[in-house]
């Protein structure tokens, strides 16, 4: 009796402790979304309703992208006797999506919190502190499993075949897939600050690890549509594939499909993975995350080797310096350039099939790349974070003889060069592949230039609406702050209403003639926006604290 | 140099300085005391630009931080009290960012920074990344960049928090220096004995509001100034 009492004590305060842990974690994400206004504790109507509106548009879409590929693959699966395909497959969508949305920030997340040092020194055992920061990345992985898992089900009960067991298995399966995500999300991040703690060439070791899973990313993109295709007609030897080589996987689809006791080894399987993934990481999780910091070789550099710089170009410099030193911030910030550098590649490659697609539906081809380069701009949301990125030490900048002209100058300017450079080269480039011709490739590189200059606009008027200043981990500023959220939403419905347009007026207007349209209404957006920022933007910025 | 003339701050109902009014001549180490949140940050926020305040004016070398704040800020170098400087940069990129934009001459930002690094005993780690520095030595590489371009006025705020005694030592020389030179400082601190070594003109402030200042034998009398400063805030309190 005394015995169970000790331990429900015990228990009791291990539940007190982690649930103040949690509670710290959840409103650090909080804050960034619902910054508190300093000293009135208050959050704002009108940001709190943006904020909904954002997340159920962003979710909605997410949500019938994963409806329309469920529907896509339910049917010939079943037809085929396959439905325990069907489960497996989206399983294994859910995982690669919860995956990438962890995987870069994870390593960030859990060894280079900054409050990792004070949480230490506090009676804590590190594994609480640990678990708390797994658990954040667990919800954002259960929030993206969900957006593939619940329409799946939906499409399930619609397809008449399910039974009661069924559709709560694979409900269940949000809570179990993001177990399997974040261990390997998690198993990552470990490797990468075991290599960090031994290695000064830690900026060399993340690029070469971001590059990797980059790599890796582009090459499941560009086979996404055929890997769709050959799905939904080759299931049969995929499922033997998938029994042989992710069998935790064809346990879940078997499981839920047809018999459930399949599931409890998945659920065991993936239970398992987190444990052990966790166990690996508490043992090592005080000496890594208190690793020292920066380059640990002595490096002499001599004053002799100073230059001074203009006033602009010493600005510059800092964005640059600010941009580059961080694969947080160039991974999500800047990931569009590296894509607009790399498709010329692929599209040489496929140049043959890209112009039959073309010939065949009878279509100009360079409107299609216009908004198809303007597209991948609308994902370089450099601006958008730049004011969030000082963070504490804005208060610099603000003491330096420097008008805030100058420091939003400079910020929009590396967001123009940076994406202007990487739509100049890929619109050139795809200019010459697809040989369009002189006059095309000056439309194509004014639209990209303009809708550059607009997104770098908008993504920093956002960013001074909505700072996030007071963050402890970089990510909040760069991924989770509401002006980048707003940026990428709003770049993107730019970018595609002009395909809507053209194709309500297109057989009235030239495509030459669409394209000045557009670049010239993107310049006019753009202007505005720019004198906003040296009106109003200014005046926000010298009050930001 | 520095005229603070009835300095109001509030943030939303409450009042963090209240009416205030200083004036630091040239020459002069003017040392600034009070209790933690008595308005010692918020008042030297302000001086420096950063921070924009509800009522009175601040002038330096009579020119206004709210309508010249460039020409202010060009006379001027701030240490805040945590020095969160750029961690992505090293020290001496910092260094030199910080010269580019006081446009601080080449040669003399070379000189400037050998002679600093070497008096704090940083130029060995200059190369380094900031994020790799312990608290003193961004807080030395802080001090560095305020004096680089020679400034008027010095604004500190607990400018002696983090120094290892040699290096506290080498800033109260420099600011010695800088005051002989026709510069001024204006600092705050709980040190009391440092304040009352170093300041030729004291400023207590209790709730935001100036409670007594004056020259250190003024404020202090026959007495010691931790006596006086204790005294000064327990009368408040009783008032």
């Amino acid at each position: 009796m005394t015995l169970l009492k000790t331990f429900s004590l015990n228990l009791l305060k291990i539940m007190k402790i982690f649930n103040t842990l949690l509670k710290k974690q959840f409103s650090e994400m909080l804050s960034v979304f619902f910054p508190v206004k300093k000293n009135t504790q208050k959050r704002s109507t009108a940001q709190l309703a943006i904020y909904t509106v954002l997340m159920v548009y962003v979710v909605a879409v997410f949500i019938g992208l994963f409806f329309i590929y469920a529907n896509f693959l339910c049917e010939p699966f079943c037809s085929a006797g396959l439905a325990w395909l069907y489960f497996s497959i989206m399983g294994l969508t859910a995982l690669a999506i919860s995956l990438i949305g962890t995987v870069f920030i994870t390593y960030i997340m859990i060894y280079k919190a900054g409050d990792n040092d004070q949480l230490l020194s506090m009676p804590l055992p590190a594994g609480y502190i640990l678990l708390s920061r797994i658990i954040s990345v667990y919800f954002m992985a259960f929030f993206m499993t969900a957006m593939v898992m619940l329409p799946a089900a939906v499409v399930w009960i619609i397809s008449g075949r399910f039974t009661i067991l069924s559709v709560l298995l694979s409900v269940v399966s949000i809570f179990i897939i993001p177990l399997l995500s974040v261990a390997l999300s998690c198993l990552l991040a470990w490797v990468i600050a075991l290599l960090m703690s031994k290695t000064t060439h830690k900026t060399l070791i993340t690029v070469i690890f971001s590059m990797l899973f980059l790599g890796v990313y582009f090459i499941g993109y560009s086979k996404i549509y055929e890997a769709m295709s050959f799905i939904a007609t080759n299931g049969e030897s995929i499922g033997k594939q998938l029994k042989l080589f992710a069998y935790p996987f064809y346990c879940m689809g078997y499981g839920t499909a047809e018999k459930a006791q399949y599931y409890l080894i998945f659920a065991a399987l993936c239970i398992l993975a987190f444990s052990l993934v966790y166990l690996i990481l508490s043992k090592t999780f005080l000496s890594l995350s208190t690793a020292k910091k920066g380059e640990n070789k002595r490096l002499a550099v001599k004053t002799e080797n100073l230059k001074s710089s203009g006033l602009q170009i010493a600005l510059f410099k800092k964005e640059a310096r600010r941009f580059f030193s961080s694969s947080a911030y160039v991974l999500n910030g800047g990931m569009g350039c590296i894509i607009l550098l790399v498709l010329p590649v692929f599209a040489a490659i496929y140049k043959s099939k890209i112009n039959e697609m073309t010939a065949q539906i009878n279509i100009t081809l360079t409107p299609i790349l216009g908004a198809f380069v303007c597209f991948i701009l609308s994902t370089v949301i450099i601006s958008a974070s730049s004011v969030s990125i000082e963070g504490k030490s804005i208060w610099i900048i603000k003491s330096l003889p420097l008008s805030a002209k100058d420091v939003l100058t400079a910020k929009l300017m590396f967001h123009i060069v940076a994406a202007g450079i990487s739509a100049l080269v890929s619109c050139v480039a795809f200019g010459v592949i697809f040989q369009i011709g002189a006059v095309d490739i000056a439309l194509l590189l004014l639209l990209g230039f303009s809708y550059v200059v607009l997104t770098a606009a908008f993504g920093l008027a956002m960013n001074l609406h909505f700072p996030a200043l007071d963050w402890k981990s970089e990510v909040v500023a760069v991924k989770q702050g509401a002006s980048v959220m707003i940026s990428i939403l709003t770049s993107m419905i730019i970018a595609i209403v002009p395909v809507i347009v053209y194709t309500f007026i297109g057989n009235l207007l030239s495509y030459v003639w669409f394209l000045l349209l557009v670049t010239a209404v993107f310049a006019v957006i753009s202007a505005a926006l720019i004198g906003y920022i040296f009106s109003n933007g200014i005046r926000i910025f010298e009050n930001l604290n | 140099m520095l005229r603070i003339t009835d300095l109001t701050k509030k943030y939303g109902d409450k009042t963090a300085v209240d009416n205030l009014s200083l004036q630091i001549n040239p020459g002069e180490i003017y040392g600034f005391i009070g209790h933690n949140g008595a308005g010692k940050t918020t008042t030297i926020k302000a001086c420096c630009g950063i921070l924009d305040f509800d009522r009175g004016e601040i002038l330096i070398d009579g020119k206004s931080i709210k309508t010249s704040p460039l020409e202010c800020k060009s006379k001027i170098a701030y240490l805040p009290d945590n020095p969160d400087l750029y961690d992505f940069m090293s020290g001496m990129k910092y260094l030199n960012f910080i010269s580019d934009i006081f446009s601080v001459g080449v040669k003399e930002r070379k000189e400037l920074i050998d002679k600093y690094s070497v008096m704090f005993g940083i130029s060995n780690e200059l190369g380094q990344l900031i994020s790799s520095y312990s608290h003193g030595m961004k807080q030395k590489l802080a001090i560095i960049s305020a004096l680089i371009h020679s400034p008027r006025l010095l604004i500190m705020d607990e400018p002696f928090v983090g120094l290892d005694p040699k290096a506290a030592h080498q800033l109260k020389e420099i600011m010695r220096e800088i005051c002989d030179n026709g510069g001024a400082i204006f600092f705050s601190t709980h040190v009391l004995d440092v304040a009352e070594r170093l300041c030729d003109k004291v400023a207590i402030i209790k709730s935001g509001r100036l409670i007594k200042s004056g020259t250190m034998e003024e404020v202090r009398g026959d007495d010691s100034l931790e006596d006086v400063f204790l005294e000064l805030v327990e009368d408040n309190e009783n008032i």
